[in-house]
């Protein structure tokens, strides 16, 4: 795969990211249903929940780790692209990147959750949770922002429009 | 004038000079030098991780399930159902018989998905509180394949009567001594995601550093160390047990909430895998054991 490839590809998986983050967080996640009440839940949603139930600890690492780190992923990898050819703030770039590399991976934690709850939480009349298209999408994002970091090797942040290879 | 070396890369070089330098100023028996008494703790460290990890993926070994290999008897019977007059096409209720339990009678919805009948405790009574004490009971689990869940309790013999239908639709009470699974443990089998990223994803990357790893410490040029190499670094992201850990962590958290949720061994093991993975993701640095490598051509 060429460079040129690898960068489109890149790009490309990263306004798919974008795109997909919209209905990641509008649409619900999962539906709880404790003792007959039905409570559709996004993203957002879960961590109010957590932070409602007086669990702000895990509510914050829910919260970093769904809604921040998927955010700054997305911004950080479109603003990299952007800077793409640029011989400036090259060394910076890099460094977000490899931080970019090393903290994506923990947004998966909400997926996680949601395949666990949905998977254990079936607790006939009395509880049940039921996973949603929201997270699917967002499943999706994570991935998208995922291929999209493998795609851009850290080297193609030196090269210049003047000197591609370089 | 290429890039400068990060911190890590500086911490790193220096241990390795140490390491040459007590090499060459210690005896000539490697097992005495310092500089590779510490190296080597690394790939125990991760070695002990890879068994850990697989200790925690063994599930409780043997499906002593009475029923397998059951064949009916000659003479069937058919259940009547106690409310069976809207069992339709679009009906919403489900559909209910009846069961006497040593001697007590009770009702239950029939889960026509499962292996059989499917009740809570609270409707059994408190003789089902403490299974592993009554008469004859043994261990045991059923595996629903269908929605992935085991559950894991004791066989109890018990005494069950079904009120049935002969084939001549003459009414009659069928008693007979059959084992019940008391379950005291339900756990689920992870889906394809959480398979790829707690499963397959870790196996292979602690399995490639610690090829990678070893071939540097014994300085021994393995077959396709460099592309091994390669591997550790495309799998990294995808090592998901510490997200895992989080995650099972803040699902066990909502699941308190609908009711009670236990620890077991296998969560100490993850903790120690999660913990083992971030500190060999962190330690191992490609282009020095590359390094390294190429300085024994």
């Amino acid at each position: 795969m060429t460079d040129a490839t690898r960068l489109q590809w890149a790009q490309a998986m990263v306004v798919t990211g974008i795109v997909l983050y919209v209905p990641a967080n509008v649409l619900p996640v999962m539906t709880m249903t404790v003792v007959g009440t039905v409570e559709p839940l996004t993203v957002l949603g879960g961590v109010e929940e957590l932070y409602d139930s007086g669990l702000w600890p895990m509510a914050a690492v829910v919260f970093l780790a769904s809604i921040v780190v998927p955010f700054l992923k997305l911004a950080s990898l479109s603003w990299i692209l952007l800077m793409h050819g640029k011989p400036v703030l090259q060394r910076q770039r890099g460094n977000l990147r490899r931080i970019v590399h090393s903290i994506g991976s923990w947004s998966m934690v909400d997926v996680f959750l949601l395949a666990i709850l949905a998977a254990v939480g079936q607790l006939g009349a009395l509880a049940g949770v039921k996973a949603e298209p929201g997270g699917f999408f967002f499943a999706a994002v994570l991935v998208c922002s995922l291929l999209a970091a493998e795609f851009y090797k850290p080297r193609m942040i030196w090269q210049t429009t003047s000197n591609p290879s370089s | 004038m290429g890039p400068m070396p990060r911190k890590t890369d500086r911490c790193f070089l220096t241990y390795i000079k140490v390491s040459v330098a007590n090499s060459r100023a210690m005896s000539t028996s490697p097992h005495t030098c310092k500089g590779r008494k510490r190296i080597a703790v690394k790939p125990t460290l991760l070695a002990l991780a890879i068994a850990g990890f697989l200790s925690g993926q063994i599930v409780e070994a043997g499906d002593n399930n009475p029923f397998d290999g059951y064949s009916a008897y000659a003479n069937s019977y058919f259940l009547d159902y106690v409310n069976g007059t809207s069992f339709a096409p679009g009906g919403t209720s489900d559909v209910q018989v009846s069961v006497t339990i040593d001697g007590t009678s009770h009702t239950f919805n029939v889960d026509t998905g499962s292996r059989g009948l499917y009740a809570s405790s609270t409707e059994l009574g408190p003789h089902f509180a403490d299974p592993q004490n009554l008469p004859g009971a043994y261990p045991g689990q059923i595996q629903l394949t269908s929605s992935h869940r085991y559950n894991s309790g004791y066989w109890v013999p018990t005494t069950l009567s079904f009120a049935v239908k002969d084939q001549n639709g003459v009414s009659k009470t069928v008693t007979s001594s059959v084992n019940i699974l008391d379950v005291t443990t339900l756990s689920a089998q992870a889906g394809y995601t959480a398979t790829y990223g707690v499963d397959i994803a870790p196996t292979l990357h602690l399995a490639a550093i610690w090829y990678v790893a070893s071939a540097g410490c014994l300085r021994r040029r393995w077959p396709y160390v460099h592309r091994v190499a390669e591997l550790i670094e495309m799998l990294e992201p995808w090592n998901l047990v510490p997200v895992y850990a989080i995650a099972t962590v803040v699902a066990v958290v909502k699941l308190d909430m609908m009711g009670t949720v236990d620890w077991k061994a296998g969560a100490l093991w993850i903790l120690v895998l999660s913990l083992c993975s971030l500190c060999a993701a962190e330690a191992f640095d490609r282009e020095l054991v590359e390094e390294r490598l190429e300085a024994l051509k």
